[in-house]
C-alpha cells in the first residue's frame, strides 16, 4: 500500500519549497536565540551548584526547553501543508494523480522532519562545547536527541492534522497549537487529580511524561509505542479528513 | 462497447444533502472532438467534471472513459485523464519546466512513462519564453497556458478543460482557442464554458445542461445556438 517512489516525489516537493521559503530561516534564528540564550543561562547558573550533575543542571532542562520549542514552531512549520494546498487549488493536482492520501501525508510529514533534523543539527554546538569541557554525557545526550524527534513527529503530525482542516493558517496553527497545549496540561491534570489510577492514564495520555524518561538517559518500550501510536492517531485522522470528500 | 468514444455518462445522479445538482443526465463525447458543455454559473458543469475526474463521487450512475468504468479502475482514468479544474491548480514558488515535471512524475508512478514529447509540449503552449520562470510572476494568459501544459504532460486521451477562457484578455483569449484547437489532433477535450460565441468558434459537439439537466445534444451547425438559448435556459 505504501510506494516509496511516491511519497519521495512529494518529500522533494516538500522540501524544496520549505526550504525555499523564508520560514524555516525564520524559525531557525529564533530558534537558535532561544536555545543559546537558555544554554548559556544554564551553564552560568550551573557553577552556583556543587552537588549536582551537568546532566541534572543544564542538560535535562536544556533539552526540555529545546522540545517545548519545538512544540511552539511545530504548529508553525506545517501551518502551511495542507491549508495551502487548498487554497492554491493543488491539492486536485494531486487528488487526480497516481499519488494516495497517505503518499501525501507522509510525504509531508518526512519533509518536515528534515526541517526539524536540520534544527537539531543547530544545536549539536551545545554537547559539542559540553564535551570539550569534559562535561559531554553523551549516552544522555542522544537519548534526549532520540526523545525530541520522536516528540516532535507527534507535534508536527498534530500541525499536519489541523492544516488539513482550513485554508486559513492562522487558524491552522492556532487549531495545532491548542491541540498540542491540551495534550501538555494532560500532564498537570494528572498531577493534581487524588484518584491514582486517573492520575496515571493522564500522565501516560501526555507527551511529557513519554520525554522525561528519555531525558534521564532511561529507554523504556512503552514510550515508543505511545509516540508512533500518538502520531499514528493523527496520521489516520488526516488521512479520514483527506477522503472524506469522497462521502 | 464502442470504440469511437472517449467517454459515455449514463445516468448521473449527484445531490448534496437537500438539493440535487446533477439530474440524471447522460451523453457522449466522440474521440478526436472538441466537445463543449455549456450552460449558465450553476447549472452543475464543474461538478459533472470534478465527478468525471474523480475529485467527487457521483450518488448514482455510471462514467465511462475509453470504455472503462472509472469507479474500478481510478488509475487507468489519472493516467488518461487530463483535468484542468476551474481554479488554476498551480504551485506558485516552482518554475513552469519544474511545475510541467512534477505534474508528469506524479502521473506516470505507475506506467513509468518518462518517455513524454516536452520540448513539443513546452512549444505548442507557448511556453519556450516562460520556462525558467516562477508560476507566480507569470501573467494571467500565461498562467492559464501553464495550467493546460500541465494536462498534457502525460499525454492523457481525454483532456478537461473548466472554463479555460474565463477571466482573459481578447488577444490572450484567441490564443488560447488556437491552442485548444491543436490538441484535437491528439486527444479529445471536453471543455465548460458559458460563452456563446466561443462554442462556434471552438467546437465540433454541444451539450447544454440547465439546472443540473441536459437539455440538448447536437452537432455544430445544427442549432441556432443564440435562439435556443434565449427560449430555453432562464
Ligand atoms: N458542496 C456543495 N454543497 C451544496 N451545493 C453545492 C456544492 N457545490 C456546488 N453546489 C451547487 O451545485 C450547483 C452547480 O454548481 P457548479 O457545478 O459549480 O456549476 P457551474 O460550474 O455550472 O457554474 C450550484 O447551484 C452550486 O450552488
Ligand atoms: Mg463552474
Amino acid at each position: 500500500m505504501i510506494n516509496l517512489n511516491a511519497i519521495s516525489l512529494v518529500y522533494q516537493k516538500e522540501l524544496k519549497a520549505l526550504f525555499k521559503s523564508s520560514l524555516i530561516y525564520i524559525v531557525a534564528s529564533l530558534f537558535c536565540i532561544i536555545s543559546g540564550w537558555l544554554f548559556y543561562n544554564y551553564l552560568i547558573s550551573a557553577q552556583e551548584f556543587t552537588n549536582r550533575t551537568i546532566d541534572q543542571l543544564v542538560i535535562a532542562p536544556l533539552y526540555g526547553n529545546i522540545n517545548f520549542l519545538f512544540l511552539v514552531f511545530s504548529p508553525l512549520l506545517t501551518m502551511n501543508s495542507f491549508a495551502e494546498e487548498r487554497k492554491n487549488h493543488t491539492l486536485d493536482l494531486l487528488l487526480t494523480s497516481d499519488l494516495t492520501e497517505m503518499d501525501i501525508i507522509l510525504g509531508k510529514l518526512l519533509g518536515m522532519m528534515t526541517g526539524v533534523c536540520f534544527l537539531l543539527l543547530l544545536t549539536l554546538i551545545f554537547p559539542i562545547t559540553l564535551s570539550l569541557s569534559g562535561h559531554g554525557n553523551w549516552p544522555v545526550i542522544l537519548s534526549n536527541y532520540l526523545g525530541i524527534f520522536f516528540c516532535t513527529f507527534c507535534y508536527l503530525s498534530v500541525g499536519v492534522f489541523a492544516s488539513s482542516l482550513t485554508e486559513n493558517q492562522i487558524v491552522s496553527s492556532l487549531l495545532g497549537f491548542s491541540i498540542l497545549m491540551a495534550v501538555l496540561l494532560m500532564a498537570a491534570s494528572g498531577g493534581i487529580t487524588k484518584n491514582y489510577i486517573v492520575g496515571q492514564i493522564f500522565s501516560y495520555l501526555s507527551t511529557p511524561f513519554h520525554f522525561e524518561a528519555l531525558s534521564r538517559g532511561s529507554i523504556r518500550s512503552y514510550d515508543f509505542i505511545y509516540f508512533l501510536s500518538f502520531s499514528g492517531i493523527f496520521i489516520y485522522l488526516t488521512f479520514i479528513k483527506l477522503i472524506s470528500r469522497k462521502w | 462497447m464502442n470504440q469511437s468514444l472517449a467517454l459515455q455518462v449514463k445516468n448521473l445522479h449527484k445531490e448534496y444533502p437537500g438539493v440535487e445538482v446533477i439530474k440524471n443526465i447522460s451523453f457522449d463525447v466522440k474521440k478526436n472532438n472538441i466537445h463543449a458543455f455549456l450552460g449558465p454559473n450553476g447549472a452543475g458543469k464543474s461538478t459533472t467534471m470534478r465527478i468525471i475526474s474523480g475529485l467527487l463521487p457521483a450518488s448514482s450512475g455510471e462514467i465511462f472513459v475509453n470504455d472503462k468504468l472509472i469507479d474500478t479502475n481510478p488509475a487507468y482514468c489519472h493516467q488518461n485523464i487530463g483535468f484542468l479544474p476551474e481554479n488554476l491548480p498551480l504551485y506558485q514558488d516552482m518554475s513552469v519546466e519544474e511545475y510541467l515535471v512534477f505534474v508528469r512524475n506524479i502521473h506516470t508512478i505507475k506506467t513509468h512513462d518518462k518517455t513524454i514529447d516536452f520540448e513539443t509540449i513546452i512549444k505548442r503552449c507557448g511556453l519556450d519564453k516562460v520556462r525558467n520562470k516562477l508560476i507566480r510572476k507569470l501573467s494571467k494568459g500565461y498562467k492559464q497556458r501553464v495550467g493546460i501544459a500541465q494536462t498534457l504532460s502525460y499525454d492523457a486521451d481525454l483532456i478537461i478543460l473548466d472554463e479555460p477562457l474565463v477571466g482573459l484578455d481578447p488577444n490572450a483569449i484567441s490564443e488560447i482557442r488556437e491552442l485548444i484547437l491543436d490538441l484535437k489532433e491528439r486527444h479529445t477535450v471536453l471543455l465548460s464554458t458559458h460563452q456563446l460565441h466561443e462554442v462556434d468558434l471552438l467546437c465540433d459537439e454541444i451539450t447544454i445542461i440547465n439546472n443540473g439537466k441536459i437539455l440538448i445534444n447536437a452537432k455544430k451547425g445544427e442549432l441556432e445556438l443564440e435562439k435556443y438559448f434565449k427560449e430555453n435556459v432562464h
